[in-house]
């Protein structure tokens, strides 16, 4: 009678005891990192109504970002400009561009630009840039290189986690107040040597919260 | 002769909006009870479980599939203005000055504007009729804005259509318009029933009504073409425009000119608007045979007419309760729903503080004689159960006990009325006994040098005597007297009862008046603009049948309500936070009314609509205005006259001081309410107490209160009040017929039984809530239920009782009761799972029985002499005994073992002192707005499945002939070693190391663990998606700052922690490492009109909070002793909670002990 099991068969826990864990590896770093913000979310670039350029405005013209998003100190929400705020440059420059158009129809009609949302958190979660900006966290630290991107696109993850990395360690990522909107500041040369705690144009020292109400309210 | 120039061809536009099934809301929701996220519910009840169950799967799957990264999370917009508006930030809200009407009440509000759009409502610090704080109707306005079953439109049953068609062919262009009018109303019944009969039918309805009786309009266009209109009266009423409104009003009311207006009628509302009050006058100037009629439950009539009885007409009598050491409020809920109830909480609060045992003699003494338990009758150190009818004859045995027994001085030319009066002297025992000792303790404080009273203070004090709103001119008459005699009345401020002259009154007729009008014919055209008299009138006047008898009823109102339903044309009204207007209050506090919001839907305030309907006088003739004139100039116009007359002439508006009183939110800088005065005329009081007669055959009194909920009905459409407890039965969305245990005994009624209530040749039946306090020979009703048609909020909620009343100024009456059939479900939300408040009982299982743990607790003056600690004596446990394993506050401890450590630079706390909450339920609305709650419905709050993070719990205490309640606010008492904290499986609910009680919704998964831990049951459950498929109109009211919550999670009170942060934020950017005293405040705290809460961080010893929880101010918090009458509720399980009580101390008159 032959034997109901061939010899090959032997070899199966000793296969399944190495691929087993090599697959269940796999897959939990699959679902650590095709699941996680740094996948889903980073390198997200819709396409907006208005094909205007950070990398021309804040880059080329090294315009600073609070002439547009007037808000960020006043406000939870750094506005997005009104068209007037455009027209106050393109009444005179590019004034019959056909990239623009939509912009002067809505400067006439008084109908908003549908800009497309970028950085979005859920909404359950509170956000503020004013103590972001009061700590000295500059706009690149959480935005990017927005002056050199074409079309803007998420460059951070934006997550719980990556929130409270600095939340719980905000040193590094923190610089003097006047250097907010400066997208250099980690390649200059002060970047090094700076230390916030010595730092005398500061009013008080940063305390960020890591407590739930702090975000989730 | 007369000629309206309304464009005479208006109504020939065509109806652009008949046809849209989408203006009103979806019929097939009628039937369900509660419209507002509780669609649920029909799967709850009709669904098994398995397909229930098979529902949750196959949504799961769905759910699944989008949101696994395939898709990513859908792209969202920014529409940013076009042009931003100056000083307009986006995400940061603003203030703005206005200021709302509550019957007699004017309160000066706050409201905060969210981006344009209104999403809570504060009171005005500067004015004096809300001095900061807000009522609960106040909060709840709010929700009425965007209420989505507004009328959105004018409606009308008379429907016309109108077509062109080429010069000479008129038959055409009349075929062409018959087809297009039937075409739109057989597509209109398409829409609304979906039936393809229906639709034919109601097309052949439409040609034969075209045939038989259209009327026909024809004429030529300016470029040659016909134009054929006709318009026909259509079975049910149809959405139309304004211009066809005005073209069909307009032209009906011109001709009545040549008679002055006979038969015309004009039913208002009571209005404190000076602007509106002037328009009436000019209505009654260019119409002067024609009829105000007031048609106004909430409105104060007996108060006012009492007083122009006795101080001529346009008097008006206020309250003033500053340094009042007495106060005997007679049947006056002035705590509650009575005339100035905001201002006098806040005024008689400022009398019941004290701090420790010394304060006792200055505590003021509240006196409530009153047939039906309310807020006040709550608050009270004596109160005494009383008929409402045997009221007047309790005023007339003290004016008689004083004048005999005290030495107290009649006014001049009062002579004549003190001679009759007389009582019926019908009284038992402990009536005459608190007659006699609350006459000696107001002729001891106010008139000592009449009789020196031994061991009181010589020196005299400040005593009021209060009638209410519901008793007759009489009886404030009496009172008047009174407090004449008592020296209360002056004419200066310091007076506690002043009266003021308006000089611009309006002739009002009454309700009988107006029936009997309409049924003889003498009444022919009736506009009702903000009235509603076919529901609030008197039911015996059966004015909804009468009104039909009119042959022109023009109907203005928030909602097509009965009166609306009723008439040929229904306008829709403005809210308050969408029009111009102007406040008066009865002290003279004057304040302009700005809009925060353009009209949600195509709508006009009333001052609009009353401009429309006014003519003016051009040469020989009367001339409609040619277009619609904007509330905002008719008011600064009004203004503006106003200034020229007080001035003469010699100044005017200017731009600067219009806005100064926008900002402000009061109108300065211009006398008004001139004369101040005193009573002087006591003839029609003597004419009365001599005409009076009581019905002594029938055995019981019926008494009719305004529901501190909805009022007389305009709230009864508002979720938020419909599902608020009330004050002290805490039934929800319905109400019932009071009365006492003995009665019911008497009667053979449990609650939930029908109580059958006779009044003369009415009757009705009404479900019996059994309420501790109630006069044994009387039942209370309450108006503003069983609204029909209004909306689906109000549908099916409570009964009318309107139909039982016989008079509109008479607020009780004699009647018959018996045992009804049948029964109904009343809910309350309090008499579920509660444990025994006095501690008396303990509980009778055996090894579960536990000692008595009292949750409230309170004393008299005398027993807090006796024993300052007597908050204390409840604690089972004393503080040393209490002993923790761990500590929160020891920094050397690891974090890391899950203890969190609170050393914030704050400790949140409250104390909440029970001597000052009066159970208004204002906190309770305003958490609700601040705080996204959710409705449920009044089958869930069957099922103790209500939201409130606050909650306002009542006891009733003393004996059953007597009983005394109390109320206590309860929301989450924020425990530093919180139990529902240690059992939760995921972290959802953690420590703040500020001492807050943090919930993470977005965490939560439902276990509800932590609702079953927690010994206060403050944390509620999301049992449903109560927030889904919310109309976008009621969307708008959500504040932004507070995450509006799923199925499926627990929430409650988190002490405000967006104000918390918002506060150390705007203090992070000042540089300022903590935030100061005063800055956070929390909802329930800014709203409360006594200051009973007090909010504040409990680690500075000079914060308020700390002030009032604690005896001394060692710097560390847990050294403290706390304060005199502190304590905290369970404290004996170690929760240490951060909400703590301040004990009550009643002053109760030890003669009527």
């Amino acid at each position: 009678m032959p034997a109901i099991f061939p010899r090959w068969t032997n070899k199966i826990p000793l296969v399944l005891g190495i691929v087993a864990p090599i697959l269940g590896a796999l897959l939990i770093f699959g679902v650590w990192y095709w699941w996680s913000a740094d996948y889903t979310d980073v390198g997200y670039q819709p396409e907006q109504p208005v094909k205007f350029s950070h990398a021309l405005h804040a880059g080329d013209m090294g315009m600073d970002c609070r002439y547009c998003h007037n808000t960020v100190e006043r406000s939870p929400h750094a506005a997005i400009p009104a068209t007037a705020t455009c027209m106050n440059c393109h009444s005179q420059v590019k004034t019959d561009s056909p990239k623009l158009a939509m912009v002067r129809k809505s400067y006439e009609t008084g109908a908003s630009i549908p800009w497309v949302r970028v950085h979005m958190l859920p909404d359950y979660v509170f956000f503020d840039h004013r103590p972001h900006l009061a700590s000295g966290v500059g706009c690149a630290t959480c935005h990017g290189r927005i002056d050199g991107m074409v079309v803007v696109e998420q460059a951070k993850p934006l997550s719980m986690g990556w929130c409270l990395d600095c939340h719980r360690n905000p040193g590094p990522n923190l610089r003097p107040l006047d250097q907010i909107t400066n997208m250099n500041w980690d390649q200059s040369p002060e970047q090094a040597s700076y230390d916030f705690t010595k730092d005398p144009e500061r009013k008080r020292m940063p305390s960020p919260p890591v407590h739930c109400s702090g975000c989730h309210r | 002769m007369t000629k309206p120039n309304a464009t005479s061809n208006s109504r020939k536009t065509r109806l652009p909006v008949l046809g849209s099934a989408g203006a009103t809301p979806d019929s097939s929701s009628v039937d369900q009870e509660f419209a507002l996220g509780a669609d649920e519910l029909v799967i709850e009840g009709g669904a098994s479980r398995r397909k229930f169950i098979g529902l949750i799967g196959a949504s799961t799957a769905l759910a699944g599939l989008g949101s696994t990264g395939c898709l990513r999370k859908p792209a969202e917009n920014i529409m940013p203005f076009a042009k931003r508006p100056e000083d307009l930030i986006p995400g940061v809200p603003v203030y703005y000055a206005t200021a709302m009407q509550v019957g007699g009440t004017v309160q000066g509000l706050l409201v905060e504007s969210h981006d344009g759009r209104p999403t809570k409502v504060e009171g005005n610090p500067r004015h004096s009729g809300s001095q900061g704080a807000t009522d609960v109707f106040a909060q709840a306005s709010l929700l009425s804005l965007y209420d989505p079953e507004r009328s959105r439109q004018p409606r009308s049953a008379t429907v016309s259509a109108h077509t062109f068609a080429p010069a000479g062919q008129l038959e055409e262009a009349k075929k062409a318009t018959t087809e297009h009018l039937c075409k739109i109303l057989h597509d209109r019944s398409i829409a609304a029933t979906n039936s393809i009969d229906a639709a034919a039918q109601a097309k052949a309805r439409c040609e034969q009504a075209i045939e038989t009786s259209g009327v026909w309009e024809t004429g030529k266009a300016a470029d040659g073409r016909e134009i054929a209109a006709v318009s026909i009266d259509w079975d049910e009423q149809i959405e139309t425009t304004w211009e066809d409104a005005w073209g069909h009003i307009l032209p009906k009311l011109g001709p009545l000119h040549a008679t002055g207006g006979q038969g015309l009628a004009l039913v208002v509302a009571g209005s404190l608007s000076p602007s509106y009050r002037g328009l009436q006058q000019r209505f009654v100037r260019a119409y002067p045979q024609a009829k105000v009629v007031l048609c106004d439950p909430t409105y104060p009539i007996n108060t006012i007419r009492a007083a122009e009885m006795v101080g001529g007409e346009g008097s008006r009598v206020f309250y003033n309760l500053d340094d009042v050491k007495t106060i005997v409020a007679i049947d006056c809920d002035f705590l509650g729903v009575d005339q100035d109830h905001v201002r006098l909480a806040r005024e008689f609060s400022e009398g019941r503080k004290l701090k420790g045992p010394e304060d006792g003699d200055k505590l003021s003494r509240l006196y409530v004689v009153e047939p039906h338990l309310t807020s006040t009758g709550a608050a009270a150190d004596e109160r005494l159960r009383l008929p409402a009818t045997d009221i007047v004859d309790l005023l007339a045995g003290l004016v008689i006990e004083l004048m005999e027994n005290h030495g107290g001085r009649l006014p001049s030319g009062s002579e004549g009325f003190a001679a009759l009066i007389k009582t019926r002297g019908q009284f038992d025992d402990r009536s005459k006994r608190f007659i006699v000792a609350l006459a000696a303790d107001l002729a001891a404080k106010a008139l000592p040098d009449a009789e020196p009273v031994e061991g009181e203070a010589s020196k005299r004090q400040r005593v009021l005597i209060m009638v209410g709103e519901r008793q007759p001119p009489l009886a404030h008459g009496l009172g008047f007297l009174l407090n004449s005699m008592l020296l209360a009345a002056t004419v200066k401020p310091p007076g506690a009862m002043r009266m003021a002259h308006r000089l611009d009154t309006v002739p009002y007729v009454g309700m009988v008046e107006f029936a009997s009008g309409l049924e003889d014919g003498t009444i022919t055209h009736v506009i009702c603009l903000g009235s509603n008299p076919a529901y609030e009138a008197p039911g015996v006047l059966e004015l909804a049948t009468k009104l039909q008898k009119a042959k022109l009823l023009v109907h203005a109102g928030m909602h097509c309500d009965e009166t609306g339903q009723l008439a040929h044309w229904h306008l829709p009204l403005s809210h308050y936070l969408e029009a111009w207007g102007d406040l008066e209050a009865m002290d003279g506090t004057t304040s302009i009314v700005q809009p925060l919001i353009a009209p949600l839907f195509d709508t006009r305030s009333e001052t609009e609509i009353l401009a429309m309907l006014l003519p003016r006088l051009e040469g020989q003739e009367w001339v409609f205005s040619p277009a619609e004139l904007p509330g905002a100039s008719l008011v600064k116009d009004y203004w503006k006259s106003e200034i020229a007359n007080a001035t003469r002439e010699t100044q005017s508006l200017s731009d600067r001081v219009w806005r100064r009183w926008l900002h402000d939110g009061l109108v300065s800088g211009i006398p008004r309410s001139p004369a101040a005065m005193l009573p002087n005329n006591w003839q029609p009081f003597a004419d009365l107490m001599a005409a009076r007669k009581v019905d002594e055959d029938s055995p019981y009194e019926i008494n009719f209160h305004l529901d501190p909920k909805v009022l007389a009905g305009s709230f009864s459409n508002n979720a938020w009040m419909q599902e608020l407890p009330h004050p002290l039965s805490k039934l929800v969305w319905d109400n019932g017929a009071y009365i006492s245990a003995a009665l019911a005994v008497e009667i053979g009624v449990e609650n939930g039984q029908n109580l059958s209530i006779k009044i003369g040749e009415s009757r009705m039946e009404v479900p019996v809530w059994i309420a501790p306090g109630q006069h044994d020979k009387t039942v209370s009703l309450t108006l503003g239920y069983g609204r029909v048609g209004v909306g689906t909020v109000s549908t099916g909620a409570g009964f009318d009782v309107n139909k039982l009343r016989q008079d509109e100024a008479r607020w009780f009456a004699r009647g018959e009761l018996s045992r009804g059939s049948g029964t109904y479900a009343l809910v309350s939300t309090q008499d579920y799972g509660s444990q025994d408040p006095d501690g008396k009982h303990g509980a009778s299982f055996g090894m579960f029985n536990f000692e008595p743990r009292p949750i409230y607790r309170e004393t008299t003056v005398a027993g807090f002499k006796q024993d300052p600690d007597f908050a204390k004596r409840g604690d089972l446990m004393t503080p040393d005994r209490l002993k923790s394993p761990w500590s929160r506050h020891d920094s050397t401890v690891d974090p890391n073992f899950g203890v969190p450590i609170m050393v914030g630079p704050h400790h949140w706390g409250m104390a909440i002192d029970l001597n000052l909450c009066v159970s208004c339920n204002a906190c309770v609305v305003a958490c609700q707005a601040e705080n996204n709650i959710a409705i449920v419905g009044k089958k869930e709050c069957g099922n103790g499945r209500e939201m409130h993070w606050i909650r306002i719990d009542r006891y009733y205490t003393g004996s059953e002939d007597n009983p005394e309640a109390v109320l206590m606010p309860v929301g989450c008492m924020h425990c530093e070693t919180a139990p529902c904290e240690n059992v939760c499986p995921v972290q959802a609910t953690a420590h703040s190391p500020e001492g807050l009680n943090d919930m993470a919704y977005n965490r939560c998964i439902g276990t509800r663990y932590c609702a079953n831990n927690c010994p206060y049951k403050v944390r509620r459950f999301n049992f449903f998606n109560y927030n889904r498929n919310l109309d976008p109109v009621v969307q708008m009211v959500k504040n932004p700052d507070v995450t509006v919550r799923f199925r499926g999670v627990i929430e409650k009170c988190s002490y405000c922690v967006q104000r918390i942060n918002t506060a150390k934020i705007e203090a992070h950017l000042d540089g300022r490492d903590k935030v100061r005293d005063g800055e956070v405040i929390s909802a329930c705290q800014q709203v409360c009109p006594t200051r009973a809460i007090t909010f504040g961080d409990i680690s500075d010893p000079e914060s308020a909070v700390s002030k009032a929880k604690y005896a001394d101010n060692k710097p560390e918090y847990s050294q403290r002793q706390p304060a005199k009458r502190s304590y905290g509720v369970l404290t004996d399980l170690n929760t240490q909670p951060r909400t703590s009580y301040l004990g009550r101390v009643r002053n109760p008159n030890p003669k009527l002990a």
